[in-house]
């Protein structure tokens, strides 16, 4: 006799279930044991259960081994150690991903890169920050240091620009890290009260929030937050991101729209060659930013005063066969890809080892997209940052290079 | 410090009128015409029926209130519990939501209000409590309540946890598996 209650809601049951009692419950009948041995469960489970960001979401395959894992994960970084922005001692490799070892143990779900610095989000909702905050006023962290939250509030999103750091509450309101010669000071942003922000995005110089209207509203990072709203008629915008000089957004019609900064030149302009694609997400850098569609294509565009441009790498475009790309990123002028098997894949200019590979003679560039592995033996990594002239990795730990595969969830 | 709605039913007609603000008097207050798959017409104020994103995005993309809106596949048992749930919360900040994504989400705590409002559905006419705490949860799925989601599935998993194999599957209403399906499960 079939279950009275409709899949959906038995999956959201079993996710409020401790998992203690998951595989007791596996063992009650078929559909939930189904329910429970499936990728979107786990998928579902260390999303609610972590604070994984967005980017981290594009994994189709392996959740389940890696739902186990993230209860040890493992933070590499590599590139330009000036500044104390790696938060580690660097002794005289800094051109290869090494672990921040301050941060075993401390559960990081997430990885952010600023300017002379990084951040991590934990899976108990401490944010953390090492290097030098701002150029100007510091202050210095040479190790991982927790930044005051204020009790009670609770981290739902974190992302990083140039010298700020913002966050988005579990009530949709924003919080502004900036440093002053008093410290790093937190500010609440004055958005309308009526609209809870549900996504954030943070460029170098000015950040963004879309609201539950689906308006956007940007902000230069300074302390004056003049607000500025920007909207289209009849299509909501549902995510956004930032970089030097544009702002970019898709909408829930899949539009894709971009502006200056801060509406500087006018209101949102319709990109015809990227709308309508099936994009549903995208992150910003420096000078590139980079689509995320539900098919699974991720697309590196480069903007040159509002001009888009592909400039998509022919070996990260899917190819049967080979593990997909789920999340890019790029730096001042390197860039990384990772793919759905944990292999991260660097090109652009190595910038004081951003790169991670070692480069022969004068080499100081790769054109093609290079595998990284030294430093990164026997590690699956699950998430990626990169900043100006640094990277960073979150990884979790396989053995014998297996690829996490399925298997039996925690005990 | 918030004000509840308030549920009040209105006994002559045979119609509830649920979900007004006790301290609203002057200001008038929109409202909205519910009419249940089994006839029953309830009358709620907008900010009560905007706890339902279903009604939430219906009220935005109508110019205006619409007339006696019939609602499909929910009872007007399920309805008024909903009303009931949405008038407590409707100016609640701080109400576990089923979109949340922190961790938190499931170790949350009920709450004392939230608790009462559960262990009533359990009561009511001595029915099957699964079935009453499904039923509710269909309704507040169909009608996209986030937050009744949470506590209802929440509810239903604090019931299943402790329970006994054998008792999850007559709470489900699954047959004992055969020997040989249980192998494949045990794998």
């Amino acid at each position: 006799m079939p279950l009275p209650v409709p899949n959906e809601i038995l999956h959201k049951i079993l996710l409020r279930l401790p998992l203690a009692s998951i595989p007791r419950v596996a063992l009650t009948c078929r559909r939930l044991n189904a329910i429970i041995s499936s990728e979107v469960y786990w998928q579902d489970r260390a999303q609610a259960d972590y604070r994984l960001p967005r980017c981290a979401a594009f994994r189709r395959a392996g959740w389940r081994q890696l739902y186990k894992r993230l209860r040890d994960p493992v933070v590499l970084n590599w590139g330009d150690p000036g500044n104390s922005r790696l938060g580690r001692r660097v002794a005289r490799d800094n051109r290869r991903p090494v672990e921040v070892d301050a941060l075993r143990g401390r559960r990081v779900v997430a990885v952010w890169v600023m300017g002379w610095g990084m951040a991590a989000l934990t899976a108990i909702g401490e944010v953390l920050w090492w290097g030098t905050f701002s150029e100007r006023w510091g202050p210095i962290a040479l190790r991982p240091t927790a930044l005051a939250l204020t009790p009670g509030v609770r981290v739902a999103q974190m992302e990083t620009g140039r010298q700020y750091l913002v966050c988005r509450t579990h009530d949709g309101k924003v919080i502004f890290f900036s440093a002053t010669r008093d410290g790093i000071v937190p500010m609440h942003v004055p958005l309308p009260a009526s609209d809870p922000i549900t996504h954030i995005a943070a460029s170098w110089h000015h950040f963004l929030a879309v609201g539950t209207s689906g308006a956007v509203y940007s902000a230069p990072a300074n302390a004056e937050m003049a607000i500025v709203p920007h909207a289209v008629d009849g299509d909501p915008f549902v995510t956004v991101a930032g970089c030097q000089g544009l702002s970019i957004a898709i909408s829930a019609r899949g539009d894709v729209y971009t502006w200056a900064e801060n509406g500087e030149s006018g209101p949102p302009i319709l990109h015809p060659d990227f709308s309508g694609r099936g994009f549903v997400y995208l992150s910003g850098s420096l000078h590139a930013f980079h689509l995320y569609s539900t098919a699974g294509d991720v697309v590196f565009i480069k903007h040159n005063n509002g001009v888009l441009s592909d400039i998509t790498p022919a070996s990260l475009k899917p190819i049967k066969g080979v593990a997909p790309v789920i999340q890019s990123e790029s730096g001042d002028w390197h860039h990384g890809a990772l793919r759905e098997d944990g292999t991260l894949w660097m090109w652009g200019a190595d910038s004081n080892g951003a790169l991670g590979i070692s480069l022969s003679g004068n080499a100081r560039h790769i054109d093609e997209p290079t595998q990284v592995r030294e430093g990164l033996e026997n590690l699956f990594v699950f998430q990626i940052a990169l900043g100006g002239w640094h990277s960073a990795a979150l990884a979790v730990r396989i053995e014998d290079g297996a690829v996490p595969d399925g298997g039996q969830p925690p005990q | 410090m918030f004000h509840r709605a308030n549920l009040r039913n209105n006994s002559k007609n045979g119609r509830s009128q649920v979900g007004q603000n006790r301290n609203s008097k002057k200001k008038p207050v929109a409202k909205l015409t519910l009419i249940t798959e089994d006839n029953e017409s309830f009358t709620v104020c907008k900010k009560v029926a905007e706890m339902s994103m279903f009604f939430k995005n219906m009220l935005q993309d109508t110019e205006g209130i619409p007339a006696p809106f019939i609602v499909p596949n929910v009872s007007g048992y399920d309805l008024k519990k909903i009303i009931e749930y949405c008038s407590y919360h409707c100016l609640d900040t701080d109400c576990p939501n089923d979109n949340d994504s922190l961790r938190s989400r499931r170790d949350r705590k009920i709450g004392h209000w939230d608790e009462t409002f559960v262990r009533n559905i359990i009561n009511k006419d001595g029915d099957p409590v699964i079935d009453n705490l499904v039923g509710l949860t269909k309704a507040a799925y169909f009608l996209d309540i986030p937050g009744l989601i949470w506590l209802m599935t929440k509810s239903i998993a604090n019931t299943i946890d402790p329970k006994p194999i054998a008792e999850i599957r007559e709470i489900f209403n699954v047959p004992v598996p055969s020997e040989r399906e249980e192998e494949i499960l045990q794998r």
